[in-house]
């Protein structure tokens, strides 16, 4: 074994790249799918929606309290036991589930954390003129809150997106599955994940500096 | 005519409201006073309902709410019919002074934007701050602020005004603007309750006053025969005591 091949390593990347689009697609659902979800969460949570509230608490603690990875096998591999729907199930539905599952936990706590932050009096003064709740947390609450919830929800996409290559472990065919392909076929390691990791965070730093510019232009506004 | 009848509210064991009944007349304006802590607010909560009360029954514009049975419905009827300004503003932090004001027209009573535009310029324009419509509060300073305050509950359009303490989070230099503010509507026969510690004011302003202590009405009547001659003792220790931090 010689030690590290250019040739190798310039040859693997763009076998990488052109599965980027996979990688994106699972990001973006995924990431829909769980802000949806996180805000529904955030909501019951924070004006403690009767009936749901205690599940709510249930949901998120699982969810934070147990490995992403487990949770994908649980879910596609154990309750394929009990569903039809889920054993003819497309790896990347499955993904997709999983990771908003359990990225809707923490984003709710972010989504949560921002909520509190705005002042009762804004919800009041909402109420006092007329609207009902629901119209009160979406035209006055929620768009203060946003400028508070980026930070943390960018943080989680960042983690999200990082955590689709988890996806190659029940044959998603994204980035990280064609290096693991590949290298177990030429069993150049090192060339092939040292250009993943690179792609990866070329990927996130991009990720980074649009979020930094993001906040900035949100702090701007009034 | 507003009306209240033996409203109660009580926070753990301690009771705020025990029992306030008045009635006010439409164009009159009815001034709450009493020491900090003893109900002005959680009355003026309380007919709005942004505070539960446990019992007792507010009528504003022929809507009767009565606190064992309210529904949500009735609630909302109450609310569109009574518009509040705060001690603390709280004006929208994300919507710009003209945003404001068209917000209750908008969202609550549906007028179309452009109609409901011109009618808040308008609301700009009697409360002074025409030129500020595009600042967003934080832009503002106190008193325009609490200004665009009373502007959001002009347009409400409400059968009563619900005022709570609105110059006690203000500057000394910036009451004069918001009271000003608050005579002209006077004048202009806005039905208005007036919690407040400000008391030339109260006196000047008031058709009727009422003083409260630990959630009971100690003495009403016309402010004139209240603040030269209160009938109770209770109320000559309170209007001595702001007599002497007038001196000081």
């Amino acid at each position: 074994m010689d030690a590290f091949r250019l040739d190798y390593f310039f040859d693997m990347i763009p076998k990488i790249v052109k599965l980027f689009p996979e990688t994106v697609k699972v990001a973006f659902f995924s990431l829909l799918l769980s802000l949806f979800l996180g805000l529904v969460l955030a909501v019951i949570r924070q004006y403690r929606i009767k009936g749901l509230y205690f599940l709510s608490c249930i949901y998120v603690s699982f969810f934070r309290g147990t490995p992403f990875i487990g949770q994908l096998f649980l879910f596609y591999y154990g309750f394929a036991q009990l569903s039809e729907t889920i054993r003819e199930m497309s790896p990347f539905t499955a993904v997709v589930i999983a990771l908003s599952a359990n990225y809707c936990a923490f984003m709710s706590e972010d989504i949560r954390a921002a909520l509190n932050s705005v002042e009762k009096g804004q919800y009041e003064a909402g109420l006092s003129i007329g609207l009902k709740p629901l119209a009160v947390i979406y035209k006055i609450v929620l768009p203060q809150a946003v400028r508070t919830a980026v930070p943390g929800l960018s943080n989680n996409f960042i983690n999200l997106f990082k955590s689709t290559a988890i996806g190659f472990m029940i044959g998603y065919k994204d980035m990280m599955a064609i290096v693991s392909m590949e290298t177990s076929r030429t069993y150049r390691f090192l060339e092939g994940y040292a250009a993943a990791m690179l792609i990866y965070w070329g990927i996130i730093s991009v990720l980074s500096f649009m979020q930094g510019k993001m906040e900035r232009k949100l702090n701007r506004i009034y | 005519m507003i009306k209240v009848r033996n409203l109660k509210k009580s926070f753990g064991e301690l009771k705020v409201l025990d029992g306030i009944s008045f009635d006010l007349e439409e164009g009159k304006v009815l001034v709450v006073i009493g020491p900090s802590g003893t109900g002005k607010s959680t009355l003026l909560r309380c007919m709005n309902y942004l505070e539960r009360p446990a019992e007792g029954e507010i009528e504003v514009d022929h809507i009767k709410v009565e606190a064992k049975t309210a529904k949500k419905e009735e609630i909302y009827k109450l609310r569109s019919r009574t518009a509040m300004v705060f001690q603390n503003y709280n004006l929208f932090k994300n919507k710009t002074a003209l945003e404001n004001i068209m917000e209750p027209m908008t969202s609550v009573q549906r007028i179309p934007k452009q109609q409901a535009e011109k009618k808040a310029l308008e609301i700009l324009d009697a409360v002074g701050l025409i030129e500020k419509r595009e600042h967003y509060p934080s832009q503002l300073s106190g008193g325009q602020q609490q200004r665009i305050g009373i502007g959001r509950a002009m347009a409400v359009n409400p059968r009563v005004m619900l005022i709570d303490e609105p110059t006690s989070s203000l500057d000394p230099e910036l009451v004069g603007e918001v009271l000003a503010l608050l005579y002209d509507l006077a004048r202009n026969h806005t039905t208005m309750i007036i919690a407040t510690h400000e008391m030339e004011f109260a006196r000047n302003i008031a058709d009727y006053i009422i003083f409260i202590e630990d959630g009971k009405i100690i003495e009403e009547g016309d402010p004139e025969q209240f603040f030269n001659e209160p009938k109770t003792y209770r109320a000559q220790q309170f209007l001595k005591k702001f007599k002497k931090n007038d001196i000081g």
